[in-house]
């Protein structure tokens, strides 16, 4: 059963209140189920005409036989594609044979192909017990184009295209020309580099939502808390008990540590730095000198509850309850800007794109009512909070991904001159 | 005359077809997509078309006639859709929609009042909660969607479609319907 299914098995009276109150239909649906309509009722009018007893239409029932006639020349378009199919993997397993060297040296006879007519016998050549398959034609004479007459003309054809494909790779790098014609150098695909842009910053907005830079109730379930300890073991300070509270990332869809980590390994090079102990598992009530932000509990995800901004941390002192359950910064769930999130917002552009790297310029809005981000504001277009970010992309391990070291601040533009580099493209 | 029998379908498609589509997504949701969902409306109105066009329609309650003919369709639907996917259903399964029967007809008070709280608290949201809350759980819109019928950034739906859910799950709760009758 689905979660919050409260509009489950409603009464006829309830759901025709809910079409007249709350119709949801636009037109392009409205539009596109009456033309369906339309088709169908012509259809049937045809098969049914008017007067026609409705009670004995039976949508379901099948009547009459359809005649199927398999056209004869299937039968040898499919027997010369089995031939095709066949006669170039001997061709090929042939000429790998051929350039196997002999163990010692001394056997240098070719391996016999016996020609029998049939499938499935097998051979034994003289020289390492290879198997294969024969079928009723000379694989020497197709291989070298004499015997044309006993082959059909398509396996001809494949056949000494087989041949003629294989043999580059067999030649040695040396035997190539000096004066071998330029190849053309291979030109970035930037549609594509585009969307993986995209696609990796999504994923990085979904990390950071889920990193703690954005409480508020889209993200966070206040009531659904587990408290643990941080272990000092110092003389000094006593274990400061620390809250973790539900969190949930509905665009990503991470829902574990191991979610997380995995969409945090699969957007950042190893050699990225941004984020530092993102995730691991604690119990509630244990002793831990490390705490993770983002941990897991009985199959849900949880976020630590720990002032980072110093703002926000000077408002908690302030308020703080006194009681002696509470983190000494909490002053309560209310004093957390109602909501943080941030979303792609427009087309990205790609520059410095070579095979292997490129940078993005990739707007995002970022949603703040509260101002938290104050250290931005000079970026952002003051209505909307756009902005842009430069990131460089690599590929590691044959997959693309973010490299950023954090140590060297990462390039803002402000809305503005994103826009004018767009123009300017 | 085929023109006025065109016209006389789209009157009647008109009038009807968000009633015809609750109706349908009442019975589909938990079994059917979109797709099915549509494909199910048009074939209510093929049934209904046909029954005007037979006279079937020209006196009595109409939009009865209408609800009825949406409901035993894609009740139709449903179990084609069932057997479709392998998948039998038990009439004692809670997402299969409930016939008449005398038997039940405290049950089914029951349950009309409770919907009609129900949608009284959903109602007592406001705009645009009350709109989020339907579309997003009775016709399963996707926030962006919802947030193009009402002029709000998606986030904005999110955020406020979550607030609602606790609110509302809050009125429940004073009201007795307990979570597991929602």
């Amino acid at each position: 059963m689905k979660e919050f299914d409260i509009f489950r098995n409603m009464d006829d009276l309830t759901v025709e209140r809910i079409a007249d109150i709350h119709p949801v239909l636009t037109a392009e649906e409205k539009e596109r189920m009456f033309a369906m309509s339309e088709r169908k009722f012509n259809i049937t009018e045809k098969k049914f005409p008017q007067g026609y007893n409705s009670e004995t239409e039976d949508d379901d029932e099948v009547e009459g036989v359809e005649e199927y006639d398999r056209p004869a020349w299937l039968r040898y378009l499919t027997t010369a594609a089995a031939l095709v199919l066949l006669g170039g993997g001997l061709a090929v397993g042939h000429n790998l044979l051929k350039r196997r060297p002999a163990p010692d040296g001394e056997n240098n006879v070719p391996p016999v192909i016996a020609t029998e007519l049939e499938t499935g016998t097998t051979v034994t050549s003289g020289a390492d017990n290879s198997k294969y398959t024969t079928v009723s034609f000379d694989i020497d004479s197709m291989l070298t184009g004499t015997g044309v007459s006993q082959v059909p003309a398509a396996v001809e054809t494949t056949a000494v295209q087989t041949a003629a494909a294989a043999a580059p790779t067999a030649a040695p790098a040396t035997a190539a020309p000096a004066t071998e014609a330029p190849t053309e150098a291979p030109v970035p695909d930037i549609a594509s580099y585009k969307r993986i842009a995209t696609e990796l910053e999504s994923n990085f907005l979904s990390i950071e939502r889920c990193n703690g830079n954005y409480y508020g109730d889209t993200y966070m379930d206040v009531n659904d808390q587990i408290m643990v300890y941080k272990a000092y073991d110092d003389g000094v300070n006593a274990d400061e008990p620390v809250v973790y509270v539900r969190m949930f990332e509905y665009e990503s869809g991470i829902n574990s540590v191991d979610s997380f980590i995995s969409v945090y390994n699969s957007t950042f090079t190893a050699d990225s730095n941004i984020f530092r102990n993102i995730a691991g598992y604690v119990e509630p009530g244990g002793r831990y000198y490390e705490l993770p932000t983002i941990t897991e509990y009985n199959g849900k995800l949880y976020h630590i509850y720990y002032p980072e901004y110093e703002d926000v941390v000077e408002q908690r002192r302030n308020g703080y309850p006194g009681d002696a359950a509470t983190p000494s910064t909490w002053i309560g769930w209310e004093f957390y800007p109602e909501e943080v999130t941030s979303f792609i917002q427009g087309e990205v552009i790609i520059e410095n794109a070579t095979m292997d790297s490129f940078d993005a310029i990739i707007p995002v809005c970022m949603y703040t009512p509260y101002g938290e981000f104050r250290s931005i504001d000079e970026y952002n277009d003051n209505n909307h909070s756009y902005h842009a970010e430069k990131w460089h992309f690599v590929i590691e391990n044959g997959q693309w991904k973010i490299q950023q070291d954090m140590n060297v601040v990462r390039e803002w533009l402000s809305y503005s001159d994103y826009l004018a580099k767009l123009n300017a493209q | 005359m085929k023109r006025s029998q065109r016209e006389g379908h789209r009157a009647l498609f008109d009038e009807y077809c968000n009633y015809v589509y609750a109706v349908v997504m009442n019975v589909l949701r938990n079994c059917g997509s979109r797709e099915d969902v549509e494909e199910c409306v048009s074939d209510v109105f093929v049934k209904i078309y046909r029954s005007y066009a037979n006279g079937e329609l020209r006196d009595g309650d109409l939009k009865g006639f209408v609800g009825a003919v949406a409901k035993h369709t894609s009740i139709d639907y449903m179990r084609k859709l069932m057997s479709h996917n392998k998948r039998n259903t038990s009439m004692d399964d809670e997402n299969f929609p409930e016939m008449a029967s005398d038997s039940r007809l405290d049950a089914d008070t029951e349950k009309k009042d409770r919907n009609r709280i129900l949608m009284e608290m959903v109602n007592s949201l406001g705009e645009p909660d009350s709109t989020i809350i339907v579309q997003q759980y009775f016709y399963e819109r996707t926030a962006k969607e919802i947030a193009n019928s009402i002029g709000m950034t998606a986030a904005a739906v999110q955020k406020r479609s979550v607030r609602a859910r606790e609110k509302l799950k809050d009125m429940l709760m004073k009201m007795g319907i307990g979570k597991e009758a929602i």
